[in-house]
This record gives C-alpha cells, sequence and structure tokens, in this order.
C-alpha cells in the first residue's frame, strides 16, 4: 500500500516504523526538520519537510495516489484539514486523529461525509477503553467490547439446568435483548440457525448492550464476580473516559484526582463514581482508601512517574491488578517486569488500530476467536452501498456471518441498535459482523457488489 | 534528549561507583547518598539524603531480581547523577520480589526532569535485564573493569 502520514510526533513515528517494516510505501510530512532527519535516517520512508496542510506540499508528497492517509499530529484541525485536502487530490482512505472524541461525537457522520476520513481515532479514547476493558477482564470469561464500549461479546458455559436447553434456539427467548452470535463445542465453532439445539458444556458468544448481557447473564443462572471496587487514580481525559466507560458496565469508581480542576468536572460529569481530592501521592491516603483491597488499582495520571509509583504502592498494599498508564510504548515490557500487571500505552493502541485497518482493508477486525477460526469486524456502509435500503433479511449476508449490532448515526448523536430481521440499513450505519473466517472474503465480496 | 535515544553510560563515572561496606539498607543508602552529595550539581546533600529515605518509605525502590533504584528528583539537583553500589554480600532492601539487593542505582536528578527520569529508569532495568549482566559486574574489579561492562552493555 501507498501511505502518506502527516505528524511525526511519537504516534507517527511509530506507526512509520511498523508500516515500512511490513513493506508499504511511506512517506512522512513534518514541518519539524529534526523529526524529518530521524526519519530518513532510522527507518525505511520517503520524507518530506513541510507543512501537511498546504495543497503544494501535499502534491508534493504526491497525495494523490495514495491508498491511504493518516493524519496524526497532535493537533485537530491539521489532521481534518489535511486529510480533506489529501482525500479530495484523491487518496483512497484517510484516518484522523483527535484529541477527545466527546468533541466530535454528534458529529461523526457530517464529519465524515465533509472531512471524508474512514476513521476517527483519539489516543485517549482508545487508551480508556482498553483500561476498561482490563478493569473488566475476569478470568472466567473472555470478553470485548465494541463501538466505544456501548456493544459488548461474552462467553458463557451452558451448565445443566439451563433455559437454554431442551429447545431449539428459535423458542428460546431470552431476558435481555442480545443475540446469540456464536457456539464453539468440542473444539469447533460455528454460528447457529433457529434449529439449533444446546447442549450442556456449550460456550455460547451472547453479543448486546453491557445491561442486555448481564441480564441474559443472570437469567441463564451464571453469576460471576465483577470487579466492584475500583480505584482510578489521576485527573487526565483517559482517566475520566475510563471511568465512564466503567460506569456504563455497572461498576462503580472511586476516584484519586490529583488536580482540583479536573476533579471538579468528573464530580459533575460522573453520575455513579465518588470523586476525591488528593495531593500528590500520599500513602496514607492510599492506607484510608483501601486501596490494597481493591479489585483493580488504575492510575492514569498525565505523569508516567506518579503512575508507576502509585500503581508500586497499590501492588505494595495488596492489590493485585495495577494497571498504569504510560506515555511511550517502550516502557511497556519493562513496567510488567517491575510489578505492574498492566501497561497501557496510546500510542501503541493507536497504532494498533491502524495497523488492523491496513491489514483488513475494507472490513475490519476487531477481535479474532478460536485461534482465528471466528472473528468480528466491522464495516461501515457508504453512499453507494448495494445495500442501502434493504432489511437484514433482504440483504442476505452469506451464511456463518451475522450482524450483530449496527451504530446509526441520527440527528442528535448515534444509537446503537441490536438488530432484527426487518431492521432496514442506511447510509453510514458502522455495523459489527460476526462471522467464521471460512466465509470472510465472501462477506467482502457481498459488500463491495 | 526527548525524543533521540538515551546514552545512559554517558551518566556513569568511575569516582560514582563502589563496592559498599557490609550492613543493612540504611547503611548502604546513607553511604551511597554521600558519594552522590559530593558531585558538584547535588548543591544541597542533606536535603537529597532526606528526599531519599522520604522516598524510600512510600514504597521499597528495589525492583526485585536482585537490583534497587532508589532515586529523586529535587530542585536542589541541576542534572542527573547516578551513583552505582555494589554489595556482594546481599542487602535485605524490602524488594518487591523479596530477594536481597546486590546492585543499587541511585538516581539524583532535577525536579525539572519528569518525563525523562522513566528513560533512565526503563534503561537501567532493560541493562540489568540484559543475559548474565548482574553476575559480569558482580564479578568486575572495580571500578575500571565494571564501569567499562557498564558501558559495553548500555542500551
Amino acid at each position: 500500500m501507498n501511505i502518506l502520514i502527516i505528524g511525526m510526533g511519537e504516534v507517527g513515528y511509530h506507526v512509520a516504523k511498523v508500516l515500512s517494516e511490513a513493506k508499504h510505501s511511506v512517506t512522512v510530512v513534518d514541518p519539524d526538520p529534526a523529526k524529518i532527519r530521524r526519519a530518513s535516517e532510522v527507518l525505511d520512508v520517503q520524507s518530506l519537510l513541510g507543512d501537511g496542510t498546504l495543497p503544494r506540499v501535499l502534491d508534493e508528497a504526491d497525495a494523490s495516489s495514495m491508498d491511504l492517509i493518516l493524519a496524526v499530529t497532535d493537533d485537530d484541525r491539521t489532521n481534518m484539514l489535511s486529510c480533506l485536502l489529501a482525500r479530495r487530490m484523491g487518496a483512497a482512505q484517510g484516518i484522523v486523529r483527535v484529541k477527545d472524541l466527546d468533541d466530535y461525537r454528534n458529529y461523526r457522520t457530517l464529519l465524515r461525509r465533509n472531512i471524508l476520513f474512514d476513521e476517527i481515532l483519539s489516543l485517549e479514547g482508545l487508551a480508556a477503553e482498553e483500561i476498561a476493558k482490563v478493569v473488566r477482564r475476569n478470568q472466567a470469561v473472555s470478553l470485548e467490547n465494541f463501538l466505544e464500549g456501548h456493544v459488548t461479546l461474552r462467553v458463557l458455559r451452558v451448565k445443566e439446568k439451563s433455559p437454554m436447553l431442551g429447545k431449539p434456539l428459535r423458542d428460546i427467548h431470552p431476558k435481555g435483548n442480545v443475540l446469540i452470535v456464536a457456539v464453539r463445542r468440542e473444539g469447533s465453532t460455528m454460528i447457529p440457525g433457529g434449529d439449533h439445539h444446546f447442549l450442556v458444556d456449550d460456550d455460547i458468544y451472547v453479543l448486546g448492550r453491557p445491561a442486555s448481557v448481564e441480564q441474559f447473564e443472570a437469567w441463564v443462572g451464571h453469576h460471576r464476580g465483577r470487579a466492584r471496587n475500583v480505584i482510578i487514580y489521576g485527573g487526565s481525559r483517559v482517566a475520566f473516559h475510563a471511568a465512564r466507560s466503567l460506569e456504563r458496565h455497572g461498576v462503580k469508581i472511586r476516584m484519586m484526582v490529583d488536580d482540583r480542576a479536573a476533579s471538579e468536572e468528573f464530580a459533575e460529569r460522573l453520575e455513579h463514581s465518588t470523586v476525591l481530592l488528593v495531593d500528590g501521592i500520599d500513602i496514607e491516603a492510599f492506607r484510608e482508601e483501601h486501596v490494597g483491597n481493591a479489585d483493580a488499582f488504575v492510575a492514569a495520571s498525565d505523569v508516567d512517574e506518579r503512575n508507576l509509583l502509585s500503581c508500586q504502592i497499590a501492588a505494595k498494599l495488596g492489590c493485585e491488578r495495577t494497571i498504569a498508564l504510560v506515555s511511550s510504548s517502550d516502557y511497556v515490557d519493562i513496567y510488567e517486569e517491575i510489578g505492574i500487571a498492566r501497561a497501557v500505552s496510546p500510542r501503541l493502541l493507536c497504532s494498533d488500530a491502524i495497523m488492523k485497518r491496513v491489514q483488513a482493508g475494507k472490513l475490519q477486525q476487531l477481535a479474532a476467536f478460536d485461534e482465528g477460526r471466528a472473528k468480528v469486524c466491522t464495516v461501515t456502509l457508504s453512499k453507494g452501498s448495494p445495500l442501502l435500503g434493504k432489511s437484514l433479511v433482504e440483504a442476505k449476508f452469506p451464511k456463518d456471518c451475522l450482524v450483530g449490532a449496527i451504530q446509526r448515526q441520527g440527528e442528535r448523536g448515534s444509537e446503537v441498535l441490536i438488530p432484527k430481521g426487518d431492521d432496514v440499513l442506511e447510509e453510514d450505519d458502522e455495523l459489527i459482523l460476526f462471522m467464521l473466517s471460512t466465509v470472510e472474503q465472501r462477506v467482502f465480496e457481498h459488500l463491495s457488489h | 534528549m526527548k525524543s533521540g535515544p538515551l546514552d545512559l553510560s554517558s551518566l556513569f563515572h568511575e569516582g560514582a561507583v563502589v563496592d559498599l561496606r557490609p550492613g543493612d539498607k540504611e547503611g548502604a543508602l546513607r553511604e551511597l547518598c554521600a558519594i552522590t552529595a559530593e558531585s558538584p550539581r547535588v548543591r544541597d546533600g542533606a536535603a537529597f539524603c532526606r528526599a531519599i529515605f522520604e522516598r524510600e518509605k512510600l514504597v521499597s525502590t528495589g525492583i526485585g531480581i536482585g537490583v534497587a533504584i532508589p532515586h529523586v528528583k529535587i530542585p536542589s539537583v541541576e542534572d542527573y547523577v547516578i551513583t552505582v553500589g555494589r554489595a556482594a554480600h546481599g542487602i535485605d532492601f524490602d524488594a518487591i520480589d523479596g530477594l536481597p539487593v546486590r546492585l543499587i542505582f541511585m538516581i539524583a536528578a532535577s525536579d525539572q526532569q519528569t518525563s525523562e527520569f522513566v528513560r533512565v529508569l526503563a534503561a537501567i532495568v532493560k541493562l540489568i535485564k540484559t543475559p548474565g549482566i548482574q553476575a559480569r559486574l558482580l564479578e568486575a574489579a572495580m571500578p575500571a573493569d565494571f564501569c567499562a561492562v557498564l558501558r559495553e552493555a548500555c542500551p
């Protein structure tokens, strides 16, 4: 692929490195001579000194022949403008990085149509979702979250006396609006049809809104301990978004915030969390809050060193699941070696997200299961898609592929639907597809024709 | 310094590498503090020593596998000073893995060096994870050979 990267900060550099090592043809643009020098000396890329919002510079970078433009400077406006110009010049796809998705949440469709990007990514958003996922990961259940945490996928084992037993799937009317997207039995994974009968010890993949999936779990008599006692340290955007994502999943948070303005904002905007203002890292405050007993301790301040130290203290006090936000991807392994259970690097997550996009082409893979035999992908229906205006039944997706959720852009922001057969597909719908890998190519073709 | 690779070896020098006298954690820290405070970059040795002990009270800087990295950043330090202590006898440092400490890297830094500190820490952790390096450091003749091993192995 021909890929143009605007911005050689840490994200741009890391992505350029990974992409060029994967033998893509990469061109990088940055106005800083030192960054361009470093890129041209260390990486196998074409580098160009200049302002990526200038048509002249984009032309020189050959934007018109690009398969993908990545606008990843730390300035939202630069990224939007670079992407727009490059796409107008002829670049086939665009990814835009922004600081805070919240600022754009209700205008995604408007922006997508007018700025012409295919994906909008925020480092903070990616980090917050990753933290929420790690906090909620339970030894007994594997799970993934999609659509910024509005849709969740869980794996549950069918037990004796389950209401799932003894009748075909079409006659099972579970509590909670969920979809059973797959079944794993004796090592093979299948997508169940209406006449499917479940057996004891089947693993079922359940997809739905977090609250619905929890209702469903209660209905089948599946009770698991969930993280109830979670502490988040820090006053960053990541801390805020992680707390809000966890709130959506019914987790109550105690926040220890080291910044007065942030603590006031959090107290106002977080409905179910307790917010405490703390002065730096005070071990007495950690003791008073019984940090050692927390199911998880998340350190997400803007200062690496504080995150490291506060996690070390939490571990010392007895907390087993410590999660530290770390600004540089270089430290991830090191943190995990010195007693931090998990280090989360926004930049690494961002480049992973971009790599997934590059590798998948149109159909973007979100998660894979059973050694890749089943996967969850997402696709956005653009203008001209043959599926627009069709109901899901009429859209006739290939066998072994299910539409698990739809994110629809309305006038006042987006909503998430767990679809039924008669739901009609609209332009800009973002579909979450669950499929067996054997049909991936067919699904891809189905979406393209 | 932020974006370029960190040259850890430039931060070590022979005068700041010592074999510690037998003793406990407190004695080791005091001995290393005294040597560190001899550097002109450390303007207030007493304040530095107090800060080191305060930090140690929060949580031990014994990061495991026989290594401790006591460190502080304070205004009265101008720039990095790293002092390395070797304790063949092993010191109970209350380390995270409970093992006795044989190598101590003491770091003094200016309070302006917030983001870089973790880089220095990361570089030291990378260094001591190099296979065989700890044994070589513990066996090297002091101080010249020890420094040579450090420089050679520096990431």
